[in-house]
């Protein structure tokens, strides 16, 4: 290895006496400032380059978390024929959403109800609490039918109304249309 | 407190010393020649970086893979910069990694005592190569397939092995499904973990030698 003059600075330095070291620094050796320098530069482009990686690296782990994951717009349920009425009816949809790079099926499902077979209700069955679906079960409230969630014994009454259990808030209710004898309901 | 956390961390790992020592190290003279080393590293840090977030989106698949690599660079937020850095930095680990022989070549860098640097830094050249061959495919576009269908007859023409060689790296007779995920693992996987092995083996050999200088007149 060839070190030349360098070899030195290097031996001023490992003197001992803080004055002379100090004195020699200022006078001989413009290596403090130099180092300071460096050393800054250093930090300075790295940080730059962390950052300039790093933010958009965050972006793409997050990717489209922030896209709609429910399905817009009216889906066709059912006819309305088929909505028996007094007992509310559950049905299902299938609709194609986009998963990513993946057209993925999905369910859409409602319970439907009528009273006079012109009017309709649509109650979703995903339980408020923890997300799971809930049943119609008979006899459930005092009696009369309501649904049940099996996960944590939620209890909601016909209307979708909150009874027992560690449930939160009554089953979020849909828009309903008919049209052409279909009902259709917006789950948005 | 700051320095005696230092200490105690230093006492246990030797980390902040050993950065410091090396820091330190007296170099000989040295040129711009010199920083080819450090540049070829540095781009393939970010190879594996935006190589690593490539995967969490990717499906080595036929009936996926492009598609996904169309939802990288369509729809993923910053994702179209993260594949071309990943393709434009492929490339320049590859002019790099030559500029950085030819380099230890005209200094004669590669001779006593560096020859086993030398032969490390060969061995990563050829996994470069590697990483680009088996990279390549991924995309699973025309010019990825028929790129790599082409390369496979060149392959096919090495005598004796030519044949089982080309139908090892193809899983089979014909680039298909088994062969891009021989190809995705290869160069997610294997290839990767060879590079960093290498390189650890070759940095060590630099950091043992010494960096060698710019030769004077007459050496």
């Amino acid at each position: 290895m060839n070190c030349g003059s360098e070899k030195v600075v290097i031996d001023e330095r490992s003197w001992s006496s803080h004055i002379v070291v100090s004195q020699l620094s200022t006078a001989v050796n413009p290596d403090p400032d130099r180092r300071t320098f460096l050393r800054g530069a250093i930090a300075g482009i790295t940080a730059t380059v962390a950052t300039l990686l790093g933010i958009p690296a965050a972006w793409f782990l997050r990717g489209r978390a922030d896209a709609s994951s429910t399905v817009e717009g009216w889906v066709r349920m059912a006819s309305a024929d088929s909505i028996v009425p007094g007992r509310p009816t559950l049905v299902t949809a299938t609709v194609e959403k986009q998963q990513g790079w993946v057209a993925a099926q999905s369910q859409v499902a409602a319970f439907i109800k009528t009273e006079d077979g012109a009017h309709f209700e649509a109650l979703s069955n995903v339980c408020t609490h923890l997300g799971c679906r809930v049943t119609l079960q008979d006899d459930l409230v005092e009696g009369s039918p309501g649904f049940f969630c099996p996960c944590h014994d939620g209890v909601f009454d016909i209307d979708g109304a909150v009874v027992s259990g560690p449930v939160p808030a009554p089953l979020e209710s849909f828009e309903v249309k008919v049209d052409e004898g279909d009902v259709f309901v917006r789950t948005v | 407190m700051g320095s005696r956390l230092g200490s105690w961390v230093d006492e246990r790992l030797g980390w902040p010393s050993a950065i410091r020592r090396t820091l330190r190290q007296t170099v000989p003279r040295l040129s711009w020649g010199h920083v080819l080393g450090s540049a070829t590293l540095a781009s393939l840090i970010i190879l594996i970086l935006t190589g690593i977030l490539l995967s969490f989106s990717y499906v080595p698949s036929p009936d996926q893979a492009h598609a996904t690599v169309e939802y990288i660079t369509a729809e993923v937020p910053f994702g179209a910069f993260i594949r071309n850095l990943h393709h434009f930095g492929a490339s320049a680990l590859v002019v790099l990694s030559i500029a950085h022989l030819v380099r230890v070549v005209v200094h004669g860098a590669h001779k006593y005592p560096r020859e086993f640097t030398w032969f490390t830094g060969v061995v990563l050249l050829l996994l470069v190569f590697a990483a680009g061959f088996t990279g390549s495919l991924l995309p699973w576009d025309q010019n990825a397939f028929w790129a790599t269908a082409v390369r496979m007859q060149v392959i096919r023409v090495i005598p004796g092995i030519g044949d089982r060689l080309a139908g090892l790296l193809m899983g089979g007779n014909e680039l298909s499904a088994v062969s891009l995920v021989r190809f995705f693992i290869a160069h997610v996987g294997v290839i990767p973990a060879l590079i960093v092995t290498v390189v650890v083996v070759h940095l060590r050999l630099v950091h043992n030698h010494g960096i060698s200088g710019v030769p004077d007149r007459g050496e």
